[in-house]
């Protein structure tokens, strides 16, 4: 499945349906984050862009799947069940949605450190390109516009 | 000037600049698999010209010198990222060392924690069962014996990063005591002129080497080098190598100093610095949550005790050993203080039979007896917190170890040997040289004929 045009979440009727789902979501957004990162490495920001928007949607994907979970959860609880990712404690696809959501989990990781490198590497390029005589302080540019738009801020 | 003779020496100099030049190739072709090794360019110019007015003869070519191929800001960020990967390999085997000890609620501390409160429940069934009693001794002795074990485990593992520092600090001084040599001998070569490639591409490696040891700031100056920790502890100055040495502090701990500066603190980044901070910092937050849990708990349950009575209808006494003032130490020190079944504080109004006090015991498991949380909860919050650090310097190692590789295959395109790079210069020069060479033969022709025709006239 991929979500651009994802099953609407109402239309789940058994627990399975909801884990695939999510196990496909889940895939989806590893190979997302794992092609924003090899984006980041190149600092091909164009890309990075892209796949941002694309985790975003993801994340909304996965929010609207727990939120059917969440709602089947309190249903069962209401009836002595025991749920734990919107499935039920002894359901097989629960080890499998784990495992996907902690590879997700460190590969989220791995993305913000990589993104504070980026940050980093672009900054030194960003004072290079301006000239000799800057140093590695905020963005001189920038502070040339803040200077031409005082209180703009 | 433009006689035969000078041409002559024109072509000369082509064919000596093509020499230097496939000379330079040739070392490429043969350090093409060298580690460390940057590419060499021949750096040609021509000649001086000579002015005859109102014309301007050139002179030739001079090979004025060979030139290894570096990118000075590539290798600032190859060092940076050398000392974060450093950093987070030796922090991330700490962590993991660390987290063998914290192994959830099934083993270890967690399940002593529940074992504990199970036999006080069952206990509260039947209070005047010896049995039962016992069995809550056994299950304090159990949790005590968790609590030392795991304390004890962190010290020894503290030891052993402490001595992981020692051997850092000879390392790191074995590398600046060769980085200062290396700075003498390339500084040599290049006040004669002379080419010191080589050398600069050991002292590159070393200098790599160092960073992925401790964080290093590189500033070069006029032929060598001053290197100075991030914090601007001079490392190397020229040919002098300043060396660190280690004390041991009050808590038995090696700290790293400087000319008689405890630098300890200042160190950030590479093994040293992932090392300092896994000893220094992870483990006795470690220490002191576990510190805090077992004096809780030892508190509670002997607060709990004394308000009781046992067996024998006498008031209650501490079931724990006290723990230390503030509590420092209370997870390494904790012991049941009572041996005698019969003395567990089980009845609340001095009666055999009343179970009134086992079950203001049991209540504890539930009770936010530390820092607000009870028991369980606490030790699961240890266990999320040391989990949480692995997992995010795991993370940061990897983002480190894909940066380096990103850094260094760019680095290789701009100082690796191209063999195809190499096969084409090769065939640039050898045409030079065969062309200077049969400039050579036509001149050498010219002159045969202007002697001949000199013997004709005369």
């Amino acid at each position: 499945m991929t979500s651009n045009h994802a099953t609407p979440t109402s239309a789940f009727t058994s627990d399975a349906q909801i884990a695939q789902a999510g196990l496909a979501v889940l895939a989806e957004l590893a190979a997302s984050l794992a092609g924003s990162q090899k984006a980041l490495l190149k600092l091909d920001i164009a890309a990075v862009e892209h796949s941002t928007r694309e985790q975003t949607r993801l994340g909304r994907a996965l929010s609207a799947l727990l939120l059917t979970g969440k709602r089947t959860a309190k249903f069962d609880r209401q009836r002595g069940k025991d749920r734990s990712l919107g499935l039920p404690a002894a359901a097989p696809e629960l080890a499998e949605l784990r495992a996907a959501a902690n590879h997700v989990l460190h590969l989220s990781r791995v993305q913000n450190a990589l993104l504070a490198r980026a940050q980093r590497a672009l900054r030194i390029r960003t004072n290079r390109a301006a000239g000799l005589g800057s140093t590695y302080g905020p963005f001189t540019a920038r502070q040339a516009a803040m200077a031409r738009w005082p209180g703009r801020e | 000037m433009s006689s035969l003779n000078a041409s002559l020496a024109t072509a000369l100099s082509g064919l000596t600049a093509a020499e230097g030049a496939i000379a330079a190739t040739t070392n490429n072709v043969a350090n093409a698999n060298t580690p460390g090794y940057s590419r060499e360019e021949p750096v040609l110019v021509s000649s001086d010209p000579v002015v005859l007015t109102p014309l301007t003869y050139g002179t030739g070519v001079t090979l004025q010198s060979i030139q290894s191929v570096r990118d000075p800001i590539l290798l600032s960020q190859i060092q940076q990222e050398t000392q974060s990967s450093g950093q987070f390999n030796s922090l991330v085997s700490a962590l993991q060392q660390l987290q063998t000890n914290f192994t959830g609620t099934s083993s270890g501390i967690g399940a002593a924690i529940s074992n504990f409160f199970d036999s006080v429940n069952q206990l509260s069934t039947n209070p005047t069962d010896l049995s039962l009693r016992q069995g809550v001794i056994t299950a304090a002795n159990n949790l005590a014996t968790s609590f030392n074990t795991t304390a004890n485990a962190l010290t020894q593992q503290q030891g052993n990063l402490d001595l992981s520092v020692v051997q850092s600090v000879g390392q790191i001084n074995q590398l600046t005591r060769q980085i200062a040599q290396l700075n003498g001998q390339i500084s040599n070569l290049q006040n004669v002129g002379e080419n010191a490639g080589t050398l600069v591409d050991q002292r590159q490696q070393v200098i790599d080497q160092l960073s992925s040891l401790v964080d290093v700031s590189v500033i070069p100056s006029d032929n060598t080098l001053t290197l100075t920790t991030a914090n601007g502890v001079p490392l190397v100055t020229g040919q002098q190598s300043f060396q660190l040495t280690t004390q041991i502090n009050s808590a038995g701990l090696h700290e790293v100093y400087s000319q008689g500066n405890n630098i300890t603190s200042f160190i950030t980044s590479g093994q040293l610095g992932g090392t300092l901070q896994a000893r220094d910092q992870q483990i006795p937050a470690v220490e002191n949550q576990l510190d805090t849990l077992a004096a809780g708990l030892a508190n509670s349950v002997n607060a709990v005790q004394v308000a009781g009575f046992d067996l024998n209808g006498d008031a209650g006494t501490d079931l724990f050993t006290p723990p230390p003032a503030g509590g420092t130490g209370a997870a390494a020190s904790l012991s049941v203080a009572i041996t005698n079944p019969s003395l567990i504080a089980a009845s609340s109004d001095g009666t055999s039979g009343s179970n009134g006090n086992a079950e203001a015991l049991y209540a504890l498991s539930t009770q936010g007896i530390i820092s607000g949380q009870n028991p369980s909860d606490y030790y699961s919050g240890i266990v999320f917190n040391v989990g949480n650090a692995t997992s995010s310097a795991s993370a940061e190692q990897t983002a480190s170890s894909q940066v380096l590789q990103q850094l260094n295959d760019q680095n290789s395109t701009v100082s690796g040997v191209s063999l195809n790079e190499e096969a084409a210069n090769l065939v640039q020069y050898q045409q030079a040289f065969d062309a200077s060479a049969q400039v050579i033969t036509t001149i050498n022709d010219m002159l045969y004929a202007v002697v001949n025709m000199s013997t004709l006239t005369g």
